[in-house]
This record gives C-alpha cells, sequence and structure tokens, in this order.
C-alpha cells in the first residue's frame, strides 16, 4: 500500500511527523513475514527507529461435550519480535525483521460422530479428536504439538525522486517446516504526488517435513507426506492511493497469488486437498482525519475469491484517538467465508450426503478431496481490539489487546453443514516499545 | 473469473475517475502526514495479526504480495 505524504515541501515539524508514519509503515514491508507488502514508501526515512513487542496468544478450552477424546486445552503461543529501520545515506534504508515464538497445546486431528456406546452413534453430534497437550500429556500415541519458529526478514529500499524501488528476502524455520521467500516491489507518485502507485510481486519455496520419524505426531493418514515435500507460492499486487482532501485518503488494490505443491495438512488424519490454488483479492481502505477530535478513523475492507470455493468479506474500523501523550486505539474486524467445495464436517463419515448410517456404516470420501478443517468450513468471526500507546519521547509504551472468537452462526443465512466443534476463541496481550533516534 | 474482471476493472474506473478529484495543496497536507492516518501506524502488530489471520483463516492477503507460509496453515 502506498501513502501519499508530503515530504521536502512540507514544515519542518510536519515534515517531523510525515517521517516517523513512513518510518513505521515501511517497516511493515518486512515485519509481515513472508513476502513483502505493499506499504512501501516513496521518501527515504531520515531516523532509525527500534522495536520490540511481546506478545502472549491463548486460545480457548474447548467443550468437553464438544470432544471424543484427548485434551480440551488448545495452542499457548509466546511471540517476541524485534525491529530495525536505519537510513543509508539519502537514498537508502535498511530494514530487519526477527520474530520468535514457541508454541504448545493440543489441537483437532480429526471430527466423528459422537460415540453413544453399544456401537451406536449421533451423526448430529460430531465431536473433535484431539492431540494431547505437550509435553509430556498424551492421548494415546498422540503427542501434542511443541514447536518453536523463527523468521527473519531483511529489506532494503532505493528512493528517488517520486519513486522507491524495494527488495526482501525471508527465512522462517521450525522443527517441521522452513521457508524461503523473496520480493520486489515499487511505488511512484504521480498528480503532484497525490496519487501514489504501487506494484509488487514475492515468490517462495517451502519444504515440509516430520520432525522425528519415531514420534508419533497426530499424522495425516488419507494424503501421508511425500519424501521432499513441499509448496510454492507466488504472488503479484498493484495498487493505488488517491489524497481526497486535507482530512481524506483513499486506496484500492488487487492482488493474485497462487499456490502449488503439498497443500493437504500434515496433522489432520483425514486431509487430502488439492495440489494448486488460485487466489484473487481486492481490498480498499480509507484514512479519515476528524480535527475536533484530534483521532483519525481507519475503515478496511478485502474481498477475498479462491479455486477451493472459499470466498470472504472482511471489514475492519478504527479509531486512533489522542489524550495529550496517549492514544487509544479501539478496534473491531468482521471476518466471513464460505466453505470448500471439499469440505465436511465429517471427511470420512459421508458421500454424496449419504450418511454412514445409510450406508452399511461404511465411511469413504465424500469427493476426491476432502477436509474438516475447521478453517474451511463456512464461518465468520469477530475481533475486538484495543490498544494504548503512551507517547513520551523518543520512546513510545505499548500495551495491547484483542479477542477473537469464530462461530457458524455469525454468518447471515442458514449452514449447510452441522457446526463444527473445533471453532476458535482466543485472546492475545501484546507488550511493546519503539525507540527512535 | 467473470466477476473478478469486473471487480478489476471497477477498481481501476474507480481510481481514474479520482484522477479528477480537486487538487489538495501541500500546505493542507498536514493531517494526511500524522502517523495515525498511516494505512499501517503500527507495522509490527499487523505483521503479527496478520500472521495470526493466516494461520486461523482460510483467507490470507491483499493489497500485497504473499510469500512464504508456516506450518500452521
Amino acid at each position: 500500500m502506498a501513502v501519499t505524504k508530503p515530504k521536502l515541501t512540507m514544515t519542518k515539524i510536519i515534515k517531523k511527523q510525515s517521517t516517523s508514519s513512513r518510518l513505521m509503515a515501511l517497516s511493515a514491508a518486512a515485519v509481515a513475514l513472508p513476502g513483502i507488502s505493499a506499504q512501501v514508501q516513496a521518501s527515504a526515512p531520515t531516523e532509525t527507529v527500534i522495536g520490540y513487542r511481546y506478545t502472549s496468544y491463548n486460545e480457548s478450552t474447548l467443550d468437553a461435550d464438544d470432544v471424543a477424546s484427548g485434551d480440551l486445552g488448545r495452542y499457548d503461543i509466546n511471540v517476541n519480535q524485534w525491529s530495525l529501520l536505519t537510513p543509508l545515506g539519502s537514498h537508502w534504508s535498511l530494514a530487519v525483521n526477527i520474530q520468535d515464538e514457541t508454541l504448545s497445546g493440543a489441537s483437532p486431528w480429526y471430527v466423528q460422530p459422537k460415540d453413544l456406546g453399544d456401537g451406536e452413534v449421533d451423526y448430529n453430534t460430531p465431536q473433535v479428536v484431539m492431540s494431547g497437550a505437550s509435553p509430556g500429556s498424551e492421548n494415546g500415541n498422540l503427542i501434542g504439538i511443541d514447536e518453536h519458529r523463527t523468521d527473519a526478514s531483511v529489506a532494503t529500499s532505493y528512493y528517488y525522486d517520486g519513486g522507491s524501488v524495494s527488495g526482501n528476502i525471508a527465512a522462517s524455520t521450525e522443527d517441521d517446516y522452513e521457508s524461503f521467500s523473496f520480493g520486489l516491489s515499487t511505488e511512484r507518485e504521480f498528480d503532484k504526488k497525490q496519487t501514489v502507485v504501487a506494484t509488487g510481486f514475492s515468490y517462495s519455496d517451502d519444504s515440509i517435513f516430520y520432525e522425528d520419524d519415531t514420534r508419533v505426531v497426530k499424522r495425516n493418514t488419507s494424503d501421508p507426506l511425500p519424501d521432499n515435500a513441499g509448496k510454492t507460492n507466488a504472488s503479484f499486487f498493484v495498487s493505488a492511493s488517491r489524497i481526497l482532501g486535507p482530512n481524506n485518503i483513499i486506496l484500492g488494490g488487487i492482488s493474485f497469488a497462487t499456490k502449488e505443491g503439498h497443500l493437504s495438512d500434515a496433522y489432520k488424519r483425514f486431509d487430502k486437498r488439492p495440489q494448486e490454488k488460485d487466489s484473487y483479492t481486492l481490498n480498499l481502505s480509507y484514512r479519515h482525519y476528524v480535527r475536533s477530535i484530534q483521532g483519525a478513523w481507519h475503515f478496511d475492507y478485502r474481498y477475498y475469491d479462491d479455486t477451493w470455493g472459499v470466498a470472504s468479506n472482511t471489514f475492519s474500523v478504527a479509531l486512533y484517538k489522542k489524550w495529550e501523550k496517549l492514544q487509544i486505539v479501539p478496534s473491531i474486524r468482521y471476518y466471513g467465508q464460505s466453505a470448500a467445495t471439499f469440505y465436511d464436517v465429517y471427511s470420512l463419515y459421508r458421500k454424496d450426503g449419504i450418511p454412514a448410517s445409510e450406508n452399511n456404516g461404511k465411511d469413504y470420501a465424500k469427493w476426491n478431496y476432502y477436509s474438516d478443517d475447521a478453517r474451511l468450513s463456512d464461518y465468520a468471526s469477530f475481533a475486538f481490539g484495543l490498544k494504548l500507546v503512551f507517547k513520551q519521547k523518543p520512546v513510545d509504551w505499548i500495551l495491547g489487546i484483542e479477542y477473537y472468537m469464530a462461530d457458524e452462526e455469525f454468518l447471515p443465512g442458514n449452514s449447510d453443514y452441522l457446526s463444527h466443534p473445533g471453532m476458535i476463541q482466543y485472546t492475545r496481550f501484546t507488550f511493546g516499545v519503539d525507540h527512535r533516534f | 473469473m467473470t466477476k473478478r474482471i469486473v471487480c478489476a476493472v471497477a477498481l481501476a474506473a474507480a481510481i481514474s475517475m479520482l484522477q479528477g478529484c480537486a487538487d489538495t495543496p501541500v500546505y493542507k497536507r498536514g493531517n494526511l502526514a500524522k502517523p495515525e492516518m498511516g494505512w499501517a501506524p503500527d507495522p509490527m502488530e499487523a505483521g503479527l495479526q496478520k500472521h495470526i489471520y493466516f494461520a486461523k483463516e482460510a483467507s490470507s492477503g491483499g493489497a500485497e504480495a504473499a510469500g512464504g507460509g508456516c506450518g500452521c496453515n
């Protein structure tokens, strides 16, 4: 995304404000691992910013009625982030971002009808079979997830009169996953710097493997990982922003991405997905400054569509309100998606809508591809956020909280599927600090 | 596919129409330059949020080029 902001011709104060904004917006390009964001800037930064964030992410415990076996507790993740953005001379900048996270907990393995005993099952009551929590807790031979992930990116930009060119390389490594990616993007100002057009491309090559063959973690038995499993992802975007007046600016963009390779989930028992997926997005963003409250409204919308049948709408609204040195940012986000064409709450218990109970209990796939992953079901979610920023120059102190809840009932209309018992809720706490010099 | 083409054409048309908007002189762009008017005022938080949504939802991407992934999705 491009920010059309004045630079050399502004007053000194405005220039300082603008610089900070540019700095922070630019670092989004590198921090948004992987790939490169459209939030590159046409103007070179003039100050260095060092940032740190600690985040505690906790998923809510599942109801016992929704779980057939395994642990009820889900993921807990601790995340540390570091970032550096600095000018290199008058025409270059460098951004370095590192993110380190540790993850533990249980996750859904597959969904089955509720067992009523004596060989009877209730197909109207799906229940998830969970992995065990980790470490040390097991559900049979199913050990829970215990992961460590580190990713890092380096980005550099070259600024010339009226535009910039940026490059980015990134790497991410986990116990069972590696990803390497790079991206290129350009930005060009037009029409007295009121219109900015940005374009970008990125490519990644990912490898997937089981960290330890002797460790029986929950596995995919329907589409096992082949040797040298991996996937690639290429994506493109173009966006344009335009100043609409002294207090209004708008941005629109489109993007296309194509994935190839092993796209099935390696840790879902019955999960077989196509080996290709193309996706498209259309996004619109609008910023409106209200002088009377010394605040800015943020409105964002994204439409997403892919060749697996998932289409989604995302709306988000935030208010950035200042009181002296304190900034308060309440926000709300709504996300709603349709189900993938090969999704069903029971991956293997139905064929073309015929329940297994009417097929001598025989279980087989509904289609050539199948998944009971809640993330491929039709559902919607709300996220409520609140952030406090205390600006004590040259340091900003940041506290944030977000509550997220997903449910099929948040979607308008009726669903074609039984409600998935593994829908997620989480709470995220973030503490951070930024230092400028 | 037709819907996507219509969306792209509509977006291009909207952007071209915006070219006809009245000019905003540089000296009136002070509010636009405030940090809170940025597309992503806190890029570290935005990056993490994007990562979480990528892991928990089927949709990803936007006005950006998506790159590699993680074992989370």
